[in-house]
This record gives structure tokens, C-alpha cells and sequence, in this order.
């Protein structure tokens, strides 16, 4: 077929990044895990095993914590948190960002003013002392740390969708469907939407880094995901106190946190690359 | 008066205002009636309000635009005067537009089927397999080669004269009898016009399609219009025929 070879070509400088596509592949992997956890994990992560601060060892892999309990099993099940947290908050600010894009971009006037005056406000607020001030208002609890990264972090999305927009709005494929009798909303979903999507899904994929990240830090100090659920970012807290003593109780979630976070980077980089902006 | 008429435009104007107080009168007091069946030629220099009168007829135009008088008669209806949503009707079942240039007025991120069968979804209420299926019969019936690998792809794999019969075929989809066809074959070579005009004149004795036909080549417009105005500065100076 003509059309295999015409579309060979597409993913082919994502490929060639072989960064990229083993980053993908890890986080592919350490996805699978966190989505099988129960059957991956070798302990129940809230069990205590042991004595407490035990070494690296066969029986535990990554040691245990200062209660005993098994920290691979933990960190398994902390993933599962750590990824459907930045899952999720991206999912969110991504559908914030493009329904008040679009309509700014699309509607322009006082709407478009109104809603980008809006996401400057946002903008020029230190997010993460928003983010501990509402925190401490709430029940911290993993669907609030979702939320609340999630309405903190879509004005940059928001300001990427009225740009993309306000190009493709002009050009004369809009100007026909509206000569076939589209109506507003069916162009803007129809017509416009498919053609903002590729540069969303970058900034999406970046953006979940960071969100990861919020949610590391939110847990470290005490706000984000509560004891005895385990996320990295609460794993890290614990470990404070044992810097000295039990140095892998620190490491193991540090360094889960910098890979998943450099893998996401990776991966959204090759995509940048691909689409081209 | 024996054919039926299928548009009337009487005294149109269609003023822009730039901001600095300047008013530019493209459209300035054009009558003009196409007859059912007609193929209607609107020649005249780049800038003397050819394209303004097509978009004027489907209430397209944008600001700083404004259509000031006239009126658009289309079976005894004023244009100028339905409300909006009537007109998001009219358009598509009853008049549609083409455009110069077939290289920009498809999406490139639709496949082509999917592009054509967005017409038909956009006015009445059919599946998307039923609207692909329409979209098969009128890539068929505007003469593309092979249609049913053409629907899958996209326009960047077609040439600019497959690229136009597409939007024939879009234009066609909803029913429309009138047809503004703004330089259909401005951007194409001598050859693929000839077959561009050749679809259009079939449509016309076909199904009575009526073509406004707008260009600026006087000689086309010779070899296939029935009647011919010539515009300059936003009004008719010279009927032919």
C-alpha cells in the first residue's frame, strides 16, 4: 500500500531517539508494576517484618524502613501513587487549560481578555505556597493533592491553546467549514481541536513531571499523601531522620523520583522533537 | 423570463472600515440575478469586490466588514434578513462556497473521508458510517481516482486538482443547488482547470447546479459562461451576453 510508506516516516525521529524510547519503555515498565503491585510486591507494604532499619539484603531487597516494613514493597506501592497523582493532575490542568484556551482563543474580545488577565493572576502566584495554603485548609488526602496540582498547574496549557488557536482559526479550511454551515462549537471540536492536540500532548507529558514532582514535595512536608499510605514523596519524609543511619531508606524513593521524572522529560523531548515546535 | 431565478441580489453593498475612519466601498450598490441552471461568470481586476459578493451572499463577511444595504433573494427570502441560525441552514443545503486556493481549505489533519463526511453531519443526523459512505459515493461522483483509497488519506497526499473535486465534493454534500465557485482553478495549471470546469458544467446540466463562477480570467469565463459581468471598484461596468 502507497499509504504505509507515505506514513513510515512519522514516528521514525522518535525511534531513532534512543533515549526517548528506552525512557518510554522504562516508564512503560514501571507503570505495568505499579498497576500490578498487589502480585509484584513480595510483602503487604504496611506489614512489619522485621526489626526496624534493616540493610539491604535478599530477603528485602531495598531494606526496611524504621517501622520494618519491607521499602520494595513499599516503593511499588508508592508508585502506584506517584503516577496516578501526575496522572491525574495532568488530566485535569490538560482539560482546564484547553477549554478556557479554545474559548479565549476562539470567542477574542472581552472573554479572551478577561480569561488570560485571569491566568496572569494565576501565574504571578508562588503555586506551591498555594498549594500548602489550601492544603492545610483541606483533608490532605491523595484526591485533594490531584486537584489541587491540577488547578494550580493549567494556565500554561491555557495560554498554548489561545496561541495555536488564534493561528488556526484564520486559515481557510475554518472559512470553509463555516461556507458548509458549521456551527461555532462544532468548529471549534471538529476543526480546530484536532489541530492544537499535538503541542497539548507535549506540554502534557512535560507537565507530569512537574506534577510528580509537587506531589514529592507536598508529601515531604507533611501535606500531600498521609501515613501509612506510601507515596516516594512521604517516603523521603520518614527517611529524614535516618540520613546517617539508613542511607537507603532515602536514596531508594530519591532516585525512583529523579528517574520516573528524567524518563517523563526524555520522552516528552523526543515528542517535542517529532511534532516539531 | 423563462428559467426560474435562483438568486437575486439587488443594490448590494458591502462596506470595510479601517480603523483609521477610511471606509472601502468593495461592494458598492451590485445587482445581479442568476438564473436556475446558469452558469453566471463575475470577472473584473484583483480587489474589485468579486469575492466580496460571494461572501456577502453567505453572510460571511468578518469585521471590519459590513454588508449596508441590499438584499439576497433566494426563493423569495431575503438573505440579509434570517436570523443567524436560518442561515447556518441555507448554507451547505443551499449555497455553497469553493475557494481559490485547494491547498489551504482542507484540514490536514482530517483524512479525506472523514472531511467530506463531516459535511453531512453537520446538518443532518447520521452515523459516521452512513456519512462515510455518502462521502465514498460523492468522491466517486466528482471523478476522483480510487476513491476508496483516497478517503483514507490525507491532503497533503493529493494533488491541488484532486484537492479542489474534494471540495466539490463537500460543497455538493448537503444538497446545495448554488454553487460560488470563488477562482476555482486560479492555483492550477491549464490542464487540471480544464477538467475542474469540465466536473462543474456536469453538475450544472446534471443536477441544475447553478455556479456563480468568480475569476479574473475573462477567457475561461468566455468559453463556459452563459452570461458574464464584468466588475470594477465595487460595481458592475460591462454585461456580457
Amino acid at each position: 500500500m502507497p499509504e504505509e510508506r507515505i506514513k513510515a516516516p512519522k514516528m521514525k525521529r522518535f525511534r531513532k531517539n534512543k533515549l526517548a524510547v528506552i525512557a518510554l519503555f522504562l516508564l512503560f515498565f514501571m507503570g505495568t508494576v505499579a498497576v500490578f503491585a498487589p502480585f509484584a510486591a513480595p510483602h503487604d507494604p504496611d506489614e512489619i517484618r522485621s526489626t526496624a532499619l534493616e540493610a539491604p539484603s535478599v530477603k528485602h531487597f531495598f531494606g526496611t524502613d524504621d517501622f520494618g516494613r519491607d521499602i520494595f514493597s513499599r516503593t511499588i506501592y508508592g508508585a502506584r501513587i506517584s503516577l496516578s497523582v501526575g496522572l491525574v493532575a495532568v488530566s485535569i490542568s490538560v482539560i482546564v487549560g484547553f477549554f478556557f484556551g479554545m474559548i479565549s482563543g476562539y470567542f477574542g474580545g472581552f472573554i479572551e481578555n478577561f480569561i488570560m488577565r485571569f491566568v496572569d493572576v494565576m501565574l504571578s502566584f508562588p503555586s506551591i505556597f498555594l498549594i500548602l495554603a489550601v492544603q492545610t485548609m483541606l483533608t490532605p488526602n491523595i484526591y485533594n493533592v490531584m486537584v489541587v496540582i491540577g488547578l494550580t498547574s493549567w494556565m500554561g496549557v491555557a495560554r498554548l491553546v489561545r496561541a495555536e488557536v488564534l493561528s488556526v482559526k484564520e486559515r481557510p479550511y475554518i472559512e470553509a467549514a463555516r461556507a458548509i454551515g458549521a456551527s461555532g462549537p462544532r468548529i471549534m471540536l471538529r476543526h480546530i481541536m484536532p489541530n492544537v492536540i499535538a503541542p497539548v500532548i507535549v506540554a502534557g507529558t512535560l507537565g507530569m513531571a512537574g506534577a510528580i514532582l509537587t506531589e514529592s514535595a507536598l508529601s515531604f512536608l507533611g501535606l500531600g499523601v498521609q501515613p501509612p499510605l506510601s507515596s516516594w514523596g512521604n517516603m523521603l519524609q520518614d527517611s529524614q531522620a535516618y540520613l546517617r543511619d539508613a542511607p537507603w531508606m532515602s536514596l531508594i524513593p530519591g532516585l525512583l523520583i529523579l528517574f520516573t521524572v528524567l524518563c517523563i522529560y526524555l520522552v516528552g523531548e523526543g515528542l517535542r522533537e517529532e511534532i516539531g515546535r | 423570463m423563462n428559467p426560474a431565478k435562483a438568486l437575486d441580489i439587488e443594490n448590494l453593498k458591502t462596506y470595510y472600515y479601517s480603523e483609521d475612519g477610511n471606509v472601502v466601498k468593495a461592494v458598492d450598490g451590485v445587482s445581479l440575478c442568476v438564473s436556475e441552471g446558469e452558469f453566471f461568470a463575475l470577472t473584473g481586476p484583483s480587489g474589485c469586490g468579486k469575492s466580496t459578493i460571494g461572501f456577502s451572499i453567505l453572510r460571511l463577511i468578518q469585521s471590519p466588514g459590513k454588508i449596508i444595504s441590499g438584499k439576497v433573494l433566494l426563493d423569495g427570502r431575503d438573505l440579509l434578513l434570517l436570523p443567524e441560525r436560518d442561515m447556518r441552514r441555507v448554507r451547505g443545503t443551499r449555497i455553497s462556497m469553493i475557494f481559490q486556493d485547494p491547498f489551504t481549505s482542507l484540514n490536514p489533519v482530517l483524512s479525506i473521508g472523514e472531511q467530506v463526511a463531516e459535511a453531512p453531519r453537520t446538518h443532518f443526523k447520521i452515523s459516521m458510517r452512513e456519512a462515510l459512505e455518502k462521502a465514498e459515493v460523492l468522491l466517486k461522483k466528482v471523478k476522483i481516482d480510487n476513491p476508496a483509497l483516497r478517503m483514507r488519506q490525507y491532503p497533503h497526499q493529493l494533488s491541488g486538482g484532486q484537492r479542489q473535486r474534494v471540495m466539490i465534493a463537500i460543497a455538493i454534500s448537503c444538497g446545495a443547488d448554488f454553487l460560488i465557485a470563488d477562482e476555482p482553478t486560479t492555483a492550477l495549471d491549464v490542464s487540471t482547470q480544464a477538467g475542474i470546469m469540465e466536473l462543474l458544467q456536469e453538475l450544472r446540466t446534471d443536477q441544475g447546479l447553478s455556479v456563480l463562477f468568480i475569476s479574473h480570467n475573462i477567457k475561461l469565463a468566455e468559453k463556459h459562461c452563459k452570461k458574464i459581468a464584468v466588475m470594477s471598484r465595487g460595481r458592475i461596468i460591462q454585461r456580457l451576453r
